[in-house]
């Protein structure tokens, strides 16, 4: 039946229930999509709103010489922002006084600190944005300072940053960073995957107060910071030779200057000096040529150091002897050419000399008259043996290679000039090792510049030299130091290189240099002296030259640097004064 | 067999008159005590634990705070160390230690002798470090991270206003961030009392 009608408090109570039913399921509706539908985006705002990601930054590592001395290491500068839009006067509550510092104020004692003008500071804090930069790379003390006078509107932002406490001393070999942490050059760049470091991160949840919830989930990636690299470089000993070769440089007016010292048993290069240099804290200050280190990316054509090869070629093949006899003029006309005519640098007679009397000479005539009597091909091997042409096992950034081209490509004359160190083109560290190779009694070694690569605070140990190359036999090598040290003892310019109480011997190179612009050799000389100390048993080598020498066109500029710097070497490793005798060996003959 | 023979007779006792019986209550009341032990220590234990967890979370924020603040001071420490660190590599820098010496008037002689103890022979003649030929008389390399400030030159009075230094309102306190003042005319002795010596070859 139809018409029965409902009991009206029943229908009430079915109203209800309807009405509560159907609120009951938008909010299941509105739950679901709230937990289950909208719940990633939700979640990702929550997450990003507590969420703190905190960059750790990986320590670059130090730089340390072979005594132990920081040469170069990371520290923690500032960049100090500002608030324009919150700048005020800074309250101060001391002992219950409160004091108004305006801003006036403010801005002449940040100025001070931050070595700026008072109105530079006003003009950058004086906008409405909510960050403006005041100042990059404040040191920490001036950071300190700034937030010693505590002003609310002013905070710091830690960037690490390197630093060279020793300045310009090896400067050129450590080469630089650049602001954004690019390593420019030099060791920097040379052993930056043992430098670098990788940046970790802390990721988790803070409250309002920015300390970390406890529960929270912290995600951390561990920084892992840079090795150290351990130099065979000596501090002091690289300072000494800077400041030497810098006063050098500058009354020679030369172009440039570079000092070596090699450590003869080891191949360790103890010194590798420029003049100029940079100091890699301010690398802005040297021009960008001035930069690189020459001792590796410079070359040049040797000249009259290389006789002493090519006299070792005479006796190593057994072709010659330290007293064959010459007759040496001051001129001579290669053969085989049209006339090419070489003269010695100073004008002399029919000189009667011995080989020993033509490296203490060091004459031109001489040496291509003797040096001829050895094969081309072979004296070309002796050269390219000696290291002339290839790049070190060091590989330093920008390493030149020097320039000797292939042999069936040397005209006659090239085949002459080349015994007297012209027609191919070598870098210092290049000729260095040769007299390196003569000093270890014909053994040539690699350069060694980099100790080893270390975790902080664990010295690598000493890694065993690598095997030498035999270039000439000992007893070759033996009597090469013998026939240089006569040029110490006895030459017009050689006795100048001479050290009190030691036997040394060395060789000077007064260089011809070609003028790229005429493609013929100009009127300036690259002047050298390479040297090795004690003769009788050599342990330390010691090459210097200075390019375009203006006020000096001989070797007589470079020999008080050699003098100095093997002195100073001699003193540091306190190498004992030589109780014995140099050979004797005729230098003349009638 | 035998079991299902005399087990009526153990149970031989007067057959109960058959009752009705009320029916089990749905209420507390019936859970036998027993388990009502057992809902009383799990309540318990509930309780307990979360106020040990509630405990457990106070400390634990507390400690937070802790460690918050002992990285606040490490990292002041850190800075401490590491402008202590400078200066030291700083001060101790060649050019540094060159123009200290130069102020105190100190010359190097660019023509070192030796004297051979043995015989007493003397390598090379002795000439004045000031009229030797060659002598490097200033500092020719740059340093732009130098500090100057330096137990030298406080002492003489000639501190230097670098912005690079600790500037510190009092100079003694500028001294002492670097060391302890040597007195004028003292001798200047290092604490182990013999000069340091490079290796001997």
């Amino acid at each position: 039946m139809r018409n029965r009608t409902p009991d009206p408090m029943d229908l009430r109570s079915r109203r209800v229930r309807l009405i509560v039913i159907a609120v009951a399921a938008l909010f299941m509706i509105r739950l679901f999509d709230v937990q289950v539908i909208e719940a990633p985006a939700i979640n990702k705002i929550s997450v990003a709103a507590r969420e703190v990601n905190q960059t750790i930054q990986a320590i670059r590592g130090t730089i340390y010489d072979s005594s132990g001395k920081v040469l170069a290491k990371t520290v923690m500068k500032y960049d100090v922002n500002a608030a324009p839009n919150r700048v005020a006067p800074v309250k101060h509550t001391t002992g219950g006084v409160a004091t108004e510092i305006p801003v006036d104020q403010v801005a002449a004692q940040l100025a001070g600190i931050l070595g700026v003008t008072q109105a530079d500071v006003l003009a950058k804090i004086s906008g409405t944005g909510a960050y403006v930069n005041l100042q990059k790379g404040v040191s920490i003390d001036a950071y300190e300072q700034i937030k010693a006078l505590d002003i609310p509107w002013i905070w710091g932002d830690p960037v690490p940053s390197r630093v060279y406490p020793s300045g310009a001393v090896a400067g050129s070999l450590l080469g630089f960073l650049t602001s954004d942490g690019t390593a420019m050059g030099g060791i920097e760049s040379m052993m930056n995957s043992c430098l670098a470091g990788v940046n970790g991160s802390d990721t988790y949840a803070s409250g309002r107060d920015g300390i970390k919830i406890p529960s929270s989930v912290v995600t951390r990636v561990k920084a892992v910071n840079g090795k150290d690299v351990y130099l065979t470089i000596n501090a002091d000993l690289q300072y000494f030779a800077q400041q030497v070769l810098t006063q050098y440089w500058a009354s020679l007016q030369a172009d440039w200057a570079t000092a070596v010292v090699i450590e003869v048993k080891t191949g360790k290069v103890l010194v590798a000096a420029d003049a100029p240099t940079m100091d890699p804290n301010n690398p802005s200050a040297t021009a960008v040529a001035d930069r690189n280190e020459r001792v590796f990316d410079s070359q040049f054509e040797p000249g009259s150091v290389i006789k002493a090869l090519t006299a070792a070629s005479l006796i190593d093949t057994g072709i010659g002897n330290p007293e064959m006899r010459v007759i040496a003029p001051f001129g001579w006309v290669v053969p085989g050419t049209n006339g090419y005519r070489v003269t010695d640098s100073h004008v002399h007679g029919n000189d009667k000399l011995t080989l020993t009397g033509v490296l203490r000479d060091s004459s031109n005539t001489g040496i291509m008259q003797l040096g001829q009597k050895v094969p081309f091909q072979t004296r070309y091997n002796y050269l390219t043996a000696f290291g002339a042409g290839k790049k070190t096992a060091v590989s330093f950034p920008g390493e030149s290679s020097g320039l000797v081209l292939p042999a069936e490509q040397w005209d006659q004359v090239k085949k002459y000039v080349s015994m007297f160190g012209q027609g191919f083109s070598v870098t210092p560290i290049q000729s260095a090792m040769m007299y390196q190779t003569i000093a270890n009694m014909g053994v040539r070694l690699q350069p060694k510049l980099i100790d080893g690569c270390a975790d902080v605070g664990s010295k690598p140990q000493d890694a065993p030299i690598a095997a030498g190359t035999r270039v000439i036999a000992a007893t070759s090598a033996r009597t090469t130091i013998d026939m240089l040290e006569k040029v110490v003892e006895q030459g017009g310019i050689g006795r100048h290189a001479a050290v009190p109480g030691y036997r040394v011997g060395g060789k000077t190179g007064t260089a011809q240099i070609i003028d790229p612009a005429t493609g013929r050799y100009g009127y300036l000389h690259a002047i050298s002296f390479i040297g090795m100390a004690p003769a009788e048993d050599p342990q330390y080598v010691v090459a210097v030259t200075a390019f375009k020498s203006r006020t000096q066109s001989t070797s007589l500029g470079v020999t008080p640097i050699f003098k100095s710097i093997m002195q100073q070497v001699l003193r540091t490793f306190r190498v004992p004064p030589s109780t014995t005798k140099s050979a004797n060996i005729a230098t003349e003959w009638k | 067999m035998s079991i299902a023979r005399t087990a009526p007779a153990t149970i031989r006792a007067p057959r109960p008159r058959l009752s009705s019986v009320a029916a089990p209550a749905r209420s507390s009341h019936a859970i036998p005590s027993q388990r009502r032990r057992v809902l009383k220590v799990v309540g318990l234990g509930v309780l307990v634990i979360n106020a040990i967890q509630l405990l457990l979370h106070i400390g634990l924020s507390q400690s937070v705070y802790q460690l918050s603040h002992l990285q606040h001071e490490r990292d002041a420490l850190s800075v401490q160390s590491q402008l202590l660190s400078e200066q030291v590599d700083s001060l101790s820098s060649q050019q540094n230690l060159a123009n200290a010496a130069a102020s105190l008037g100190m010359i190097a002689n660019a023509n070192p002798v030796f004297l051979r103890i043995a015989d007493a022979k003397v390598f090379g003649t002795p000439t004045a470090a000031l009229d030797t030929t060659g002598r490097v008389a200033k500092n020719n390399l740059a340093n732009a991270s130098m500090t100057e400030n330096s137990v030298l030159n406080i002492q003489s009075g000639a501190s230097t206003s670098s912005s690079s230094s600790i500037q510190q309102p009092a100079p003694a306190a500028a001294g002492s961030y670097v060391a302890a003042p040597i007195a004028t005319g003292t001798q200047v002795a290092l604490p182990s009392g013999v000069i340091p010596a490079s290796p001997t070859h």
